[in-house]
């Protein structure tokens, strides 16, 4: 084998590697850690939108499951402000006289990001004090928020939720508020286990 | 001819050094140093590392544990004697702490470190062990009667002694909500109210059966989830049974969300390894309970997994139980009773 072959097979071997770790790279580095988010305007609406028109999808707790709700709102440029309207949106609740675990009359006080991209949302003390459900409603309202949040607003990693600026022990004496919502709501609910069997 | 061998050799040599350094790449990882300093009743824990690894990383800090996610595969290189459990799974680093009643995680540059202070309970110095408590009834003399209702002047941590020759299983009962958090309200009924209500029923029964029990509160005041999880903790108790109201008109039996579908970074953090080795018999017991509720009150009873904290952090046997309806059971004397008699029959029939 002449020397000018074996240096084709060599580039041509490199270049198999190169691909090979630019695919393991770009799988690896750049596949997101989420799962796919649907941003603002991908709604299944099949009418034309006006342009300062965005659809959001808010995940309602509505009995014992979050149901998705596609919610339209002036368009905000800036992605806390987007995130401050899906809050919004969220604490409407379900309307169509659904029963939902929402509480009711909470204001949304603000909404910030940190450096590593954990979305701080500062909610009225009606949060806590207007809450009325057992462990399971008090599970889908918080995972409602971080449901909200993370299908809507991008490039977020976390929720944490304040409390009039605070952090707070819990909102319904079930779970942790003190920790951002990931760690806390991000278990898959299993179906629920009737026993009426004689 | 002896050209072309040489290239061929050189070939091969940089083909291997190409694929070593692809290894090399593929599998490298950050070098993070942890070390702790420690004082009476205060750890601080300290990562470090490049500046771009601590500003990536994710902390979840509870006092429970904390969970580290680094954006790549990390090198530890942990000090001696470090005092916690340490669980890694590629660019996850999970802490079970023990003691711990407070935790605080921040960022810091010049070195670039996440610190994680922590307050811990002072180690009290051992007690001389007491002579054994006669049991309630014993004490009282009222063999025949009602035992005398816990008291908030004893402690809630002296159990109540089994009677003897049976084998003793102790019982903790944690009877949810308290002080300001009146849990659900419905017409003049509070939840925290029905809870310490049915939890000291349920105290009085199980010691007349001669368990052992312990309680989270006796009396009306606010505990956290964390004070009742180090309560827990600092107690020896086969079962745990914590007593909420449902907001549905059915009985729930709760059990802590299991993660053995795969212990991935979630669910690592989201079942804390202290309730795992239980979920088994957690799961028996909610089955039993269930039972004994259904055929009690011949009403559907929702068996559940949740990742609640009250029993993902528990050594023990645990389950929440959630009674249908507040102000019924707030009226109801009757209604207590038949709840704590199936209870305790459940509590019974779980074989541990």
């Amino acid at each position: 084998m002449s020397s000018k072959k074996v240096l084709l097979t060599l580039a041509a071997l490199v270049l198999v590697i190169a691909a090979m770790a630019g695919g393991y790279y770009f799988l690896h580095r750049y596949r997101p850690l989420e799962k796919p988010a649907v941003t603002a305007g991908q709604g299944q609406s099949t009418s034309p939108e006006p342009e300062d028109i965005s659809s959001f999808r808010i995940y309602y707790p509505v009995d014992s499951r979050l149901q998705v709700i596609e919610r339209r709102v002036h368009r905000k440029s800036k992605q806390t402000a987007a995130a401050e309207s899906v809050m919004e949106e969220f604490f409407k609740g379900p309307g169509g006289g659904a029963p939902s675990a929402v509480p009711q009359n909470v204001k949304v006080l603000g909404v910030y990001r940190d450096a590593a991209q954990i979305l701080y949302v500062d909610l009225s003390d009606e949060l806590r004090r207007n809450f009325q459900g057992d462990a399971l409603a008090e599970y889908l309202v918080l995972q409602g928020i971080f449901e909200s949040l993370m299908a809507n607003i991008q490039e977020v990693r976390d929720v944490k939720v304040l409390v009039e600026g605070k952090e707070i022990e819990s909102m319904g004496g079930h779970f942790h508020l003190k920790f951002p919502l990931k760690g806390v709501v991000s278990s898959e609910l299993k179906a629920e286990e009737k026993v009426s069997r004689e | 001819m002896e050209n072309d061998s040489t290239v061929k050799k050189g070939a091969v040599i940089f083909l291997i050094a190409i694929i070593l350094c692809g290894h090399a790449f593929a599998q490298r990882a950050v070098e993070v140093s942890l070390r702790f300093s420690r004082q009476e009743t205060a750890v601080r824990v300290v990562f470090e590392s490049d500046e771009d690894t601590i500003r990536n990383a994710s902390v979840t800090a509870n006092p429970a544990s904390v969970r580290l996610e680094f954006p790549s595969r990390v090198d530890l290189k942990i000090q001696s004697d470090f005092p916690f459990e340490l669980i890694r799974k590629d660019k996850v680093v999970v802490m079970n702490l023990r003691d711990v009643t407070d935790v605080r995680a921040y960022r810091l540059t010049a070195p670039a470190r996440i610190v994680v202070d922590m307050k811990t309970v002072a180690q009290a110095p051992k007690e001389p062990r007491k002579p054994e408590q006669k049991p309630l009834q014993q004490q009282t003399g009222q063999t025949a009667q009602k035992p005398q209702e816990p008291s908030a002047a004893r402690p809630a941590e002296q159990p109540q002694a089994g009677e003897k020759g049976k084998k003793v299983k102790t019982v903790m009962i944690d009877a949810g909500h308290g002080g300001y958090d009146s849990g659900i309200i419905s017409a003049d009924a509070k939840e925290k109210d029905v809870n310490l209500s049915l939890a000291k029923d349920l105290y009085n029964a199980l010691a007349k059966k001669g368990y052992s029990v312990l309680m989270t509160r006796k009396v009306d005041q606010p505990s956290s989830l964390t004070e009742r999880i180090n309560f827990s903790g600092s107690k020896n108790h086969e079962v745990f049974i914590s007593i909420h109201a449902s907001s549905s008109e059915r009985f729930a039996v709760y059990t802590a969300t299991g993660d053995e579908q795969g212990a991935d970074a979630v669910k690592l953090f989201s079942t804390a390894s202290r309730q795992n080795r239980h979920l088994a018999k957690s799961r028996n017991l909610a089955r039993v309970l269930a039972d004994a509720l259904r055929a009690d009150f011949g009403a559907e009873i929702v068996q559940r997994e949740l990742p609640l904290p009250i029993l993902s952090n528990m050594n023990a046997t645990a389950v929440m139980i959630d009674y249908p309806s507040v102000r019924a059971y707030a009226a109801d004397v009757k209604l207590r009773e038949k709840f704590v008699n199936a209870v305790v029959k459940g509590i019974a029939g779980h074989e541990q």
